[in-house]
């Protein structure tokens, strides 16, 4: 009789999933399925507010990327206000995105990956934090902190508050850049820059102990999807839709983000309440894709900085078509630390980064609008329609998180197949299927709206549906 | 460098939760004091490890879960790696004292929670009478206790709120 293994909580994570892992009569793993247990429902309960409140309020889906709401709603309101915002107000909303990817990639990296990348998957558990990291290479640990500092104070200094900051307005930004805090900002970069810089370096050196990983972390041919900027670099905040294939063709191109109806469906499954976006011309679940750091990095051939673009064109060599092994996500977001802060200090030495004109003011001008941008995770989508007194009538939004779920979902099934054996579960079998959830970085209180905290859980079952055993970590 | 750092935990939307952020605002208005830093925050953080280890005290008040509703409990703390594994959700004073000594070698001398019971963690703005009127005495206790280790003659006398 086939049997059922469910890992729930699964831990080191932004949210709270289960994993049931299906085994078949040979005890085998047949199928894996990775479930979102929480709900939250924000695109419901904004219906009837003001569209002028979108902005703040979206952002409170999530208290590691608000920034990135809080743009792509802040866009969307633009489109209803149909204004153009002021140059230098897109410049300083691009800043603030990317110092929330530096701060949210520092998390990811260093905060959750770093313990399984520097001490192993089968290493000590109670090791397996910040400060097993801190005992075995400080320079490391050290240099994680600072970067997420840096990027943190970037947005408390902009914004006026490390988590949900409001200064991100329809129109604009609601206060200019002061002299003082360009240059606090700019003093903060050559550190950033060096903790980065080394961490790569570690990295690189590293990546072969984790062959094993590299080959079966949700490692398959897939298409990625991501902004791409007029010049062929990383968009953060703005750009085209472009889809590559796993030899990383150009499949689709210059799409334009608004009409993300056109080429992405959402499929729904009764085990999660997360959707399961596809890419339309190819149907579902075949036009499975992924998005993100690594798939940003497949979608370009450099970045657009000296640093990130180097890095970048060794990156692209660890395979001869697309980068397809999501351990590389790891690799990817170090690369987007790097591109972002040099970025940053090119943004601050521009002459006319203090202009004093960075906000358009208009009143409701059409009645649907859709704001996208790039978040730590992927690309976020929010579509908004509001009635003539500037009220929601309704709100779709696609998370990064979403993007992938069809590929964290076959990870899953790839890594349990390699080191899932029979009914009985040791911790780094466990942990490594696990780590391939960590590779996507996925918020799932971001993903389905939802608040509380963040446990996970595996079960293994038997094809009745009988539970076999369960794993469960608070 | 501040002499002591109070980092007030909570957030505003859930009830009594806000009680810290309350007892942080009543510090930084009615007491300001060059040599005391009040920081609040939804939550305790890795990346405050940095300024705890330069303080001389640290004081984390939070609401409490378990305590008597409106009681103000005032306890010394000890570094511990007894510590979750994400960092990110639920860190806690002393495993933040921990960080600091592991990240900068260095971490306060003198340490201390101060919690005060909540009666209801709903979601919805406003602290319960219960908990507001224990405000004063939580300040109280705070200030007591920095007038008597630093011997400064110059605080004010807390005042009470009706």
């Amino acid at each position: 009789m086939g049997q059922k293994i469910v890992i729930d909580p699964v831990t080191r994570l932004e949210g709270h999933g289960k994993i049931t892992l299906q085994l078949d009569d040979q005890g085998e793993v047949s199928e894996a399925y990775f479930h979102v247990t929480q709900l939250r429902g924000f695109e419901k309960f904004c219906e009837g507010r003001p569209f002028y409140e979108m902005p703040n309020l979206m952002a409170r889906i999530c208290g590691i990327c608000p920034v990135s709401h809080l743009i792509a709603s802040a866009k969307a309101c633009d489109a209803l206000l149909a204004v153009r915002i002021p140059p230098v107000a897109k410049r300083l909303r691009q800043m603030m995105n990317l110092a929330q990817i530096v701060q949210s990639h520092a998390l990811s990296f260093f905060y959750l990956s770093s313990p399984d990348l520097l001490l192993g998957m089968d290493s000590e558990v109670a090791k397996r934090n910040l400060f097993g990291v801190m005992e075995a290479n400080p320079e490391l640990g050290l240099g994680g902190v600072r970067l997420r500092q840096f990027g943190q104070q970037i947005i408390e200094l902009l914004g006026g508050k490390r988590i949900h900051p409001g200064w991100i307005v329809p129109g604009g930004v609601n206060e200019p850049l002061s002299a003082d805090k360009r240059d606090r900002i700019l003093k903060m970069v050559p550190e950033a820059l060096a903790a980065t810089r080394q961490s790569l370096t570690w990295f690189k050196r590293i990546i072969e102990n984790h062959r094993e990983e590299i080959r079966t972390f949700a490692n398959f041919p897939s298409l990625f999807m991501g902004l791409v900027s007029p010049d062929e670099r990383l968009a953060f905040y703005e750009g085209d839709i472009r889809f590559t294939d796993a030899r990383g063709k150009i499949l689709a191109d210059k799409l334009d983000p608004a009409r993300y109806s056109d080429y992405i469906g959402e499929a729904v499954e009764p085990y999660s309440y997360m959707k399961f976006p596809y890419y339309k011309p190819m149907g579902y679940p075949k036009g499975i894709y992924r998005v993100g750091p690594l798939a940003r990095l497949n979608l370009v051939d450099r970045c657009g900085t000296p640093l990130a673009d180097q890095e970048c064109a060794e990156f692209r060599q660890l395979e001869r078509g697309a980068v397809l092994s999501s351990f590389h996500y790891h690799y990817a977001r170090l690369i987007e630390i790097l591109f972002s802060i040099e970025r940053i200090e090119t943004i601050l030495n521009e002459p006319d980064i203090l202009s004093p004109h960075i906000r358009a003011s208009a009143s409701l001008n059409e009645l649907e609008g859709v704001g996208v941008a790039e978040a730590p995770r992927g690309t976020l989508i929010h579509h908004y329609h509001v009635n003539e007194e500037g009220l929601m009538t309704s709100a779709n939004l696609i998370i990064a998180t979403g993007h992938n779920n069809l590929a964290m979902n076959r990870g899953i099934l790839q890594a349990a197949k390699h080191f899932v054996r029979g009914k009985e579960l040791n911790e780094g079998m466990l942990n490594r299927v696990e780590a391939v959830i960590r590779c996507f970085d996925p918020c799932l209180s971001c993903s389905t709206h939802a608040m509380g905290k963040m446990p996970l859980i595996v079960e293994l079952r038997a094809p009745d549906g009988a539970l076999l055993n369960e794993l469960r970590r608070n | 460098m501040a002499h002591a750092l109070i980092l007030a935990c909570g957030n505003p939307l859930r009830g009594d939760d806000a009680v810290a952020l309350q007892i942080a605002d009543t510090l930084q208005i009615g007491h300001s004091w060059p040599d005391m830093k009040v920081e609040a925050a939804h939550q305790l953080l890795p990346e405050m490890a940095e300024a705890i280890s330069e303080a001389e005290i640290v004081i984390f008040i939070d609401a409490s879960a378990t305590a008597a509703p409106g009681s103000v409990l005032f306890e010394p703390i000890l570094p511990s790696h007894l510590t979750p594994e994400t960092f990110t959700h639920d860190l806690n004073p002393r495993a933040l004292l921990a960080l600091a000594q592991a990240l900068y070698g260095k971490s306060p001398a003198h340490a201390f929670t101060l919690n005060v019971g909540a009666e209801s963690f709903e979601l919805r703005e406003g602290l319960s009478e219960t908990v507001s009127a224990s405000i004063p005495e939580a300040v109280h206790t705070i200030l007591e206790y920095l007038t008597h280790h630093f011997s400064l003659a110059r605080y004010k006398t807390p005042t009470l709120i009706a």
